[in-house]
């Protein structure tokens, strides 16, 4: 029987408008006071930053990055904007190939992510229709440096 | 009995009105069969015939015609 690979919970990913819009507002609901720098993603068309609340939970907003942007769709009806929880793992193929085996379907190649330092990620629809991606990497990469309103946060 | 692709797209879509017979008849046919819509169904296609679709076979089947077919190659008719 195979051993489920080393996972570590990443963050919890939301749809939003923009990352400005969704600062604004969620901060202030989840208690999120720090935030990591914005990163743009051609590769997957997303504009992305991540904040931690006061309990260490990790949330990632994401909006499209242009007209094309898959992302758009769940903007555009309404659906999904609570879009994905997120893992690392050491091993991204031997995950995706656990994956699989559980009756998750990839919704594409891995491809690398910017907001991981280029490390490649890969989304699966769970048999639970629930997005899950994983990205490689044993270790978090996120630098939680700024306030909401963008300023740099003293170092700790 | 198994169910057909058909009664799969009415149970996954069942406010979509759709021609079973259109041999273009897919993503982005109606409102609800967006991209997410796609890998809905081919989850429930999985599931349902107990089987898997590789990499290549999920990017490439985009329509009805398309995945009836290459069930047919692997031995199911849907």
């Amino acid at each position: 029987m195979s051993q489920p690979p080393a996972y570590a919970f990443d963050h919890i990913g939301v749809v939003v408008p923009s990352v400005e819009w969704g600062r604004r507002r969620l901060a202030p609901l989840w208690g999120v006071s720090r935030w990591t720098r914005v990163f743009s993603d051609p590769i997957h068309k997303v504009i992305v930053q991540f904040g931690q609340d006061g309990s260490g939970i990790v949330y990632e907003l994401v909006a499209p990055l242009g007209d094309d942007a898959p992302i758009k769709q769940a903007l555009d009806k309404g659906h999904n904007l609570l879009n994905h929880v997120a893992y690392r793992t050491p091993d991204l193929a031997a995950a995706a190939g656990l994956l699989r085996g559980q009756g998750c379907i990839p919704l594409g190649r891995p491809a690398p992510a910017v907001a991981f330092g280029g490390q490649p990620v890969q989304f699966f629809l769970t048999p639970v229709r629930i997005i899950l991606e994983v990205v490689q990497g044993a270790a978090t990469v996120h630098r939680f440096e700024h306030s909401p309103e963008g300023t740099p946060l003293a170092p700790a | 009995m198994k169910p057909k692709l058909t009664d799969l797209l009415r149970q996954l879509f069942p406010a979509a009105a759709f021609d079973g017979q259109d041999p273009t008849l897919g993503v982005g046919s109606f409102a609800e069969w967006d991209s997410l819509g796609h890998f809905n169904f081919l989850l429930l296609v999985e599931e349902t015939f107990g089987l898997q679709f590789s990499v290549d076979e999920i990017t490439e089947l985009k329509t009805l015609a398309q995945i009836r077919e290459n069930l047919a190659a692997k031995g199911v008719e849907a």
